[in-house]
């Protein structure tokens, strides 16, 4: 057989993915550096942002490759020591020029000032506030750098790896480094999480102008945006890895289509979330308070309602008895909950309740499915916390629950039927006389009203023992009617009149007029008179003469 | 996986709770987006992908088959990855079974095809196919969606008898051709000169003044000989050392007698007491002599799909055919050996105007002592061990 016509494994784009890799990395460190950055510039005012998320980018991208570099070409960079070493020493001369460069708009001499002072007090002059703060913040995006490329290195489509973990010498638990890439990713973004809603809540308290954190928010999307396409192409060298290891051969283009779905996935999710509300005016207790207010409220008012018909039979036999029945009682069953509510109610727009509603279903579902999900996921622990005694009784009460609300629920059901049972029989019983028909097709169009009067007709003869069979036309059960009752010849021709207009009326496009509806219910009304059940034989041949 | 996030999820949503801070709230919605975008489109993807199998399903021993998957994605709702396993029975690949990987755009159809080769008749299931998707961020596990498998029908090898040198219309060359009673004269074949020894009943006196040389009728023979294949395939009959090569055999042999027959206009029939197993291992209804390709054809799959079996012993087979054969009618049986009553049989069949033949396949041990007594009774009798002294058979006989 011969496989695999369509698709021809070509080499892989391992440099592009890889480079694609780092950069993506670095653009996260940088949305990082720029919060930092943007926080400390709070903290401390002279500290300048100058050009630090782009030495952030700069670094996170040269400490990647560097790390790369190490682990595949053999040469200098193997000494890691001596590595590290010219490392921070050039993150130190970086940051040091960097802040001799910020010192520009304040002219050349400034510089030439800072430089001469350094031989009178070294340590003091050159490794001041400015300088320690970003050559700390480039370390910091340095040691981060280092985090991001253990993992990354290992999640990399070397082959020639790859073919000995295919034959079981090595085994690369690529899992597991893409456990630590999110880890990584999502405490980085938690910790710009906090620093954002530290900013927002307590820093307003010591300035006085509001500080706009807008821009900050857009910032943390592009963190996550470029997270999460970072993970999507992990997860496409995972799966890539997967299939080669099971011999399916991936189309060429699957990386190039992988990275595109994936940008549009996480653009439609940005667009989605970009019009969904993020101030809530009411938050979890208050949201509950008014909840449960407002089932008071509603089962007040039903309790109410219900209760209502019995004070008014209370009050009218007392009025009977002569018992007088005290004011302030009659006064309590308004319910006071109104006027509790109202200040709520008036206070928070009923838009902004529904969607703080909205926000807390979704959220008490979101958390209960995780703990279900992370529970069903442990089953250890699953079984630990089943075996609890504190879960048996929750069971047991939650059994009781649904035993209670499932025997409610029946009685509920029975007492219900047997309610529609006992008016139905009612009803049968007083056996509720109809219309007049003839009063009926008075009111009706004409055609309408020979209808009438012949299914009248034919219902009443069916009530006094000639039934009509379903396979009858008019014409034949008109035959059937005269076979029955052969001896009254008189009938004939009434009979026939009425089959006549009443085929007319309903199968025919002919106009119909009163004249004729008056003389079909003539001639129903002939008919019934002369009709006598007792002149019907059992057998339609013991009629015949 | 989704469980992955779980905890960094969990510690969003308390911190989106305690201080109320926007961004929070924003990358809340943007994993928890993620996440139902991600299910959605996991759950979603393979409902409208549509799949289409096309190839011959009847295919030769040897012959290649190539096959063609026509993948549709009927939905506008792109797929990202598409895992495809086909799988396929050991005697039509030479790997392992068919898979691939590719995505698949909005409303995009895709076609992949491979070769199969047979090396074995059967009656073989290509498939299921096995599609398999997920997401880009691997957030759920793989979705999966089976469809189901087709039917290839590998016929048995034939080999052709008349290349042999057989000598007349019947493989074993017992029944005269010349015989009128197998000629309709309401059936005009052709016209050929008169030869010496042809009936006067036969000039066609029209033709014969027109070209001005005497010229006979050719008829149709409208009661072909009749060929009664009548294959044993029960275990008892085959010794267990060559069991398998032995039965095979014995099923090339029958389609060879039957393309013999199909070749040369014979009705020709078919009896087995294997077991079908595209027909719930039950042993296939005797197929009554016919002509025609389509009747060929329907022999062929027979035997293609034909398995040894322990449901019928070989002497109620044989005297339910003797006593179904008409006159005059050719019966070749196959078998792996025989009872001596059941040539006793045949010689009596043989007495009521049936021509029997044997042919013997694989290892026999009573071969000689049969053959001693075929030839007292009169019954042609083969032996073939191999496929080449089945094509020797033929050559034996000129």
């Amino acid at each position: 057989m011969s496989e695999n016509r369509n698709l021809e494994q070509k080499p892989l784009p391992q440099n592009t993915l890889l480079t694609l890799n780092f950069l993506l990395v670095s653009v996260m460190l940088t949305c990082f550096a720029f919060i930092i950055s943007s926080f400390l510039h709070i903290i401390a005012p002279p500290w300048g942002l100058y050009w630090f998320p782009i030495l952030a980018f700069i670094v996170s991208l040269i400490t990647l490759i560097a790390r790369y570099g190490q682990q595949k070409t053999p040469g200098i960079l193997q000494n890691k020591a001596l590595s590290i070493l010219v490392e921070i020493l050039l993150i130190a001369l970086i940051a040091k020029l960097v802040s001799l460069v910020s010192m520009l708009p304040r002219g050349w001499s400034s510089i030439w000032v800072e430089i001469l002072s350094w031989p009178k007090d070294f340590p003091l002059n050159f490794f001041d506030l400015d300088f320690m703060l970003r050559s700390s913040g480039l370390f910091l995006i340095w040691i981060l750098a280092w985090f991001f490329s253990l993992p990354l290195i290992q999640l990399e489509e070397d082959h020639a790896l790859m073919e000995q973990e295919k034959l079981g010498v090595t085994f690369t638990d690529r899992y597991k480094a893409r456990r630590s890439l999110i880890g990584l990713i999502f405490s980085l973004g938690i910790v710009m999480i906090i620093l954002l809603g530290i900013w927002k809540s307590s820093l307003p308290f010591f300035f006085e102008e509001p500080i706009p954190t807008t821009y900050l928010v857009v910032i943390l999307l592009a963190y996550f945006f470029t997270a999460f396409v970072f993970l999507a192409l992990n997860q496409y060298v995972i799966m890539k890895a997967r299939w080669y290891f099971n011999d399916i051969p991936v189309s060429p283009k699957l990386a190039q289509h992988w990275l595109f779905y994936s940008l549009v996935f996480i653009s439609l999710v940005i667009v989605v979330i970009i019009l969904l509300p993020t101030n809530l005016p009411l938050n979890f207790s208050q949201l509950a308070q008014w909840l449960a207010e407002a089932i008071t409220f509603l089962v007040t008012l039903i309790l109410s309602i219900l209760i209502a018909p019995v004070a008014l039979l209370i009050s009218f036999l007392g009025s009977l008895l002569n018992v007088e029945v005290p004011e302030e009682t009659v006064q309590r069953t308004e319910p006071e909950m109104i006027e509790m509510l109202s200040p709520t109610l008036i206070t928070v727009p009923w838009w902004d309740v529904v969607k703080s509603i909205l926000f807390w279903i979704v959220f008490l579902t979101v958390v209960i499915f995780a703990i279900a999900y992370y529970l069903r996921d442990k089953p250890n622990l699953l079984g630990y916390l089943r075996g609890l005694k504190v879960a048996s009784w929750m069971r047991n009460f939650w059994q009781w629950l649904v035993r209670g609300f499932k025997t409610i629920q029946k009685t509920a059901e029975e007492s219900f039927q047997k309610g529609i049972d006992s008016v139905n029989t009612f009803l049968r019983r007083q056996k509720l006389p109809l219309p007049p028909f003839g009063d009926l097709a008075k009111f009706l169009p004409p055609r309408q009203a020979v209808i009438l009067v012949y299914t009248d007709w034919v219902q009443w003869n069916q009530q006094h023992g000639f039934e009509r069979k379903p396979s009858q036309t008019p014409l034949e059960y008109a035959q059937a009617y005269h076979q029955r009752l052969p001896e009254m010849d008189d009938l004939i021709e009434p009979l026939k009149s009425l089959t006549d207009v009443f085929i007319q009326a309903r199968y025919s496009r002919r106009t119909i007029v009163k004249a004729q509806a008056k003389q079909a219910q003539s001639l129903s009304h002939h008919l019934k008179k002369s009709f006598n059940p007792q002149d019907i034989p059992q057998n339609p041949e013991e009629g015949r003469p | 996986m989704m469980v992955d996030f779980l905890p960094f999820i969990i510690f969003l949503m308390i911190l989106a709770v305690f201080l109320r801070a926007e961004s929070a709230l924003t990358v809340i919605y943007m994993v928890v987006g993620t996440f139902l975008l991600g299910f959605w489109w996991n759950k979603r993807a393979l409902r409208h992908v549509e799949v289409t199998r096309s190839y011959f399903e009847r295919a030769y021993l040897g012959e290649t088959v190539p096959v063609v998957l026509k993948i549709k994605n009927k939905s506008i709702l792109p797929i990202l990855w598409l895992e495809i396993h086909e799988g396929l029975p050991v005697d039509l690949r030479s790997g392992k079974g068919f898979k691939q990987v590719f995505s698949l755009g909005i409303r995009e159809e895709k076609q992949i095809g491979y070769d199969l080769m047979p090396r074995k008749r059967g009656y073989y299931p290509l498939g299921p196919l096995l599609i398999s998707s997920g997401d880009p961020l691997g957030l759920m596990q793989p979705t999966q969606k089976e469809f189901p498998s087709s039917p290839l029908t590998v016929y048995p090898q034939i080999v052709n008898l008349t290349a042999f040198g057989l000598p007349s219309r019947s493989p074993f060359g017992t029944i005269k051709h010349k015989n009128p009673v197998f000629e309709d004269p309401s059936r005009i074949l052709g016209k050929r000169e008169f030869q010496i020894g042809d009936s006067l009943r036969r000039i066609d006196w029209k033709s014969s003044a027109a070209t001005g040389q005497l010229q006979v009728k050719l008829y149709e023979a409208s009661i072909s000989l009749e060929l009664a294949i009548l294959l044993d395939l029960h275990r008892d009959s085959y010794t267990l050392k060559t069991f398998y090569a032995s039965t095979e055999l014995a099923v090339t042999a029958a389609a060879s007698v039957a393309a013999w027959g199909k070749t040369h206009r014979q009705s020709v029939g078919l009896i087995t007491n294997g077991t079908d197993p595209h027909n719930n291992d039950q042993v296939p209804p005797p197929l009554k002599p016919r002509t025609g390709a389509g009747h060929f054809i329907h022999i062929l799959e027979i035997l293609a799909r034909v398995q040894p079996g322990e449901s019928r012993p070989l002497e109620s087979l044989l005297q339910d055919s003797l006593a179904n054969l008409s006159w005059g009618a050719t019966l070749v049986l196959i078998s792996g050996s025989l009872h001596e009553d059941m040539l006793i049989q045949l010689f009596n069949a043989r007495k009521r105007g049936i021509n029997p033949a044997i042919i013997f396949t694989g290892q026999t041990p009573e071969y000689r002592s049969l053959k001693n007594l075929a030839g007292y009774y009169k019954i042609q009798l083969h032996k073939a061990a191999l496929p080449t002294d089945l094509k020797m058979m033929g050559v034996s006989r000129t």
